[in-house]
């Protein structure tokens, strides 16, 4: 910089550097660079949305109207919502499947490597778009993830319309990576990789892929019908041209149930992988568990009204839903009994990776346990629309998901990059989020029994101290990814060489490949016996 | 690349799922008559009752009781109190009973009853054409009124209903805002 002759000759330097990286990475096609991009993609996701979620926070930190109009409270929580799941979860499951499925099934790349670059471009523009809404006249949507007619048709805002475009993008986008993923799984195992042979991370991508079929258009048809109500005269949703707003709820939960699995699933898929190699030991009950994620996969198409108990449904169909989802339980237990059956006995050592797996067994069990509870219909009135339904989703989301995910990328890391990361920082990680997230959620379970209800800026005197000590904590949660982001970045240069098989009881194709693999992962496929 | 794109297993996959992410689509807008036509087998919704004449019900007219109560607040020193206890009435007939106020305070004061149907599932179909709840009372220190109330029961008020309650609550009125919500409320009940 001091230096004045040197810029131009510089800056020209930098210009083409620039531009050769754009070049690189706009046109990239090769499944570890576009796996990279949904990760890092989903990484700033995680910030925006974190920083939103603090924002929420922070207005809950005492009671009373603090930091934030109420209106701009609701568009927090809607973009919040909508962020995290569409723009973190979803994106960090696909990044894994970009990374992992070609290496793990002895593929040189993923079928289809020109769509799954446009997948992954729509994604930013479509999240910059849907983040877009918050700086437009009438404000960003405000009536919450869920968009329930006819707070998002006669109510919305007109910033709505993007958020509309915005979800059908992110629609068509994870729509074609399914596709992807499901024609690399079908057709590009390696000789000898048989159906059952398959690691179960790939097994749970397959399920998740096949869900995502199923529901992302049916999500596409729910927000079409609401551009339609909003611009072109129809009653999809409108009472008063005979629609009916209910409607609504029942074709968008029908899609909503099954995302949970779609979120979930590839996590379960990540434990499964990061419990053997730190056990020691092969997975328990292979076969169980892929029987129960193809059952979780069909049961979750038939139990989405679980979500709509209080909307005034005959009794029949209430103890339908209520024994459908109550079922789901028996899939997810056999899993949760294979993992920890796995653990048993086993040689068990405890790195970063292994922590946030038990971690992930333990938080994601009591997540499920909540989940019982308001599947039970009668009792859910009580805790519909409170804070007990937030405590609940967040601790599948949060300590469940997040945390599967984050294990995920500590197990992979050195293989994907060439270098370990630091332990000390992982570990100082784990620990400042596992103790702040129970201290940020587990209060929010009695603030729901209580009944406080959700999305609201303010709530009464009563609940005070518990949203103090979840504002508190939910800072020091959000604080402690900065370690995460400063690990991730740091070791990428600076940490120890890695080893091919990284870990010591790791198993399995990706171990046999160099860290960092090769461009095209396996030129020749690999023989399995 | 391209040999494997073309390959003709991985392109009827794909021609396939696509089909399915189409299909799927379509299946979206099939819910919409889908949805109509489970409501109408399952007989849900529909809002049946605002639509439906009551004529179509056909229900011969029954008899039953109607009790009368009142209270007034211990604040209140008023005498509030029906002249019948209770009426044997028929369904579909219209009658008239009375109720007494008397101020026996010193004050002008300016006070309205509050109904209310005991049990509550017989309250829309106690119909009051006239009632001293539709409006406020104004009496002088010691003046008393006689206030008519005209209604008639539904006769598609379910048989098992025997005896229903009509009960009046006595609040003082010290500014004005009830003018609004008394509308609504003479109109529910």
């Amino acid at each position: 910089m001091t230096d004045s002759t040197a810029p131009s000759a510089n800056q020209r330097g930098v210009a083409a550097r620039l531009m050769a990286f754009i070049v690189r990475w706009t046109t990239a096609t090769n499944h570890k660079d576009i796996g990279t991009l949904y990760l890092c993609t989903a990484l700033l996701n995680l910030f925006v949305g974190g920083a939103m979620a603090l924002g929420i926070r922070a207005e809950l930190f005492v009671p009373g109207l603090q930091l934030v109009d109420p209106n701009f409270f609701n568009s927090l929580t809607t973009m919040h919502g909508l962020i995290m799941l569409f723009g973190v979860i979803m994106p960090v499951a696909v990044g894994f499947a970009n990374w992992q499925i070609p290496l793990m099934i002895g593929a040189p790349d993923m079928a289809l490597p020109r769509m799954n670059n446009m997948s992954f471009w729509l994604l930013p523009f479509a999240t910059l778009m849907l983040v877009s809404t918050l700086f437009m006249d009438g404000g960003a949507p405000n009536f919450g993830w869920t968009m329930y007619a006819p707070l998002s048709t006669t109510y919305g805002p007109p910033s709505t319309d993007y958020m509309i475009f915005a979800v059908h993008m992110l629609g068509i986008s994870s729509i074609m990576g399914a596709i992807n993923i499901i024609t690399t799984i079908a057709t590009m195992r390696a000789p000898g990789m048989t159906w059952m042979k398959l690691p179960m991370f790939v097994w749970t991508w397959l399920v998740t892929a096949f869900l995502l079929i199923g529901i992302m258009p049916v999500l596409a048809g729910a927000v079409t019908m609401m551009l339609f109500d909003r611009n072109f005269g129809t009653s999809f949703f409108d009472a008063a041209g005979g629609g009916d707003p209910l409607l609504f709820q029942h074709i968008f939960w029908f899609f909503g149930h099954p995302e949970v699995y779609v979120l979930a699933l590839p996590a379960f898929g990540v434990v499964s992988q990061i419990i053997p190699t730190f056990s020691r030991k092969p997975l328990f009950g292979y076969r169980t568990m892929v029987a129960a994620t193809l059952l979780i996969g069909f049961l979750s198409y038939i139990v989405w009204a679980h979500h709509m108990f209080t909307s005034g449904m005959p009794y029949g169909a209430q103890l339908y839903f209520m024994v459908a989802t109550m079922l789901i339980a028996v899939p997810t237990g056999m899993k949760v009994f294979n993992w920890i059956t796995t653990m048993f006995r086993g040689s068990l050592s405890f790195e970063t990776p292994m922590l946030f797996a038990i971690a992930f067994v333990f938080m994601f069990t009591f997540a499920g346990c909540t989940g019982v509870m308001l599947a039970v219909a009668p009792a859910d009135f009580q805790y519909h629309d409170s804070y007990f339904v937030v405590a609940h989703f967040h601790y599948v989301l949060v300590n469940g998901l997040l945390f599967a995910f984050f294990g995920g990328v500590y197990y992979w890391y050195p293989k994907w990059y060439g270098r370990m990361y630091n332990e000390r920082l992982g570990k100082l990680h784990f620990w400042l989020s596992t103790v702040s997230v129970n201290l940020l959620f587990f209060p929010m379970h009695f603030l729901g029994l209580a009944g406080m209800p959700r999305r609201i800026p303010d709530y009464s005197l009563q609940f005070a101290d518990f949203n103090f000590l979840a504002s508190i904590s939910a800072f020091i949660f959000g604080f402690s990814q900065l370690i995460f982001l400063y690990n991730l970045l740091v070791s990428v240069r600076r940490g120890e060489p890695a080893t091919d098989r990284v870990w010591e009881g790791a198993e399995g194709l990706e171990w046999t490949l160099s860290s960092p693999p090769p461009h095209h992962s396996f030129q020749t496929p690999p023989r399995i016996d | 690349m391209a040999k494997l794109a073309t390959s003709p297993v991985r392109r009827s996959l794909l021609i396939k799922l696509v089909a399915l992410s189409v299909l799927m689509f379509g299946f979206s807008f099939a819910l919409v008559p889908l949805y109509d036509l489970m409501c109408d087998a399952l007989g849900i919704g529909k809002v049946r009752a605002a639509t439906e004449p009551y004529d179509n019900v056909a229900i011969e007219p029954h008899r039953l009781t109607v009790e009368f109560v009142t209270t007034n607040t211990e604040l209140l020193d008023w005498s509030f109190y029906p002249l019948v206890k209770s009426l044997e009435v028929s369904t579909s007939e219209t009658y008239m009973v009375n109720f007494v106020a008397k101020n026996n305070t010193a004050n002008t004061m300016t006070v309205q009853a509050i109904p209310s149907v005991t049990p509550v599932q017989g309250t829309q179909y106690l119909v009051k054409t006239q009632c001293f709840c539709f409006e406020q009372q104004t009496l002088a220190p010691g003046e008393s009124v006689k206030m008519p109330v005209v209604f008639l029961i539904d006769s598609a008020l379910p048989a098992k209903y025997a005896t229903i309650t009509l009960a009046y609550s006595l609040f003082e009125l010290k500014q004005q805002p009830i003018a609004m919500k008394q509308e609504s409320i003479g109109g529910r009940t």
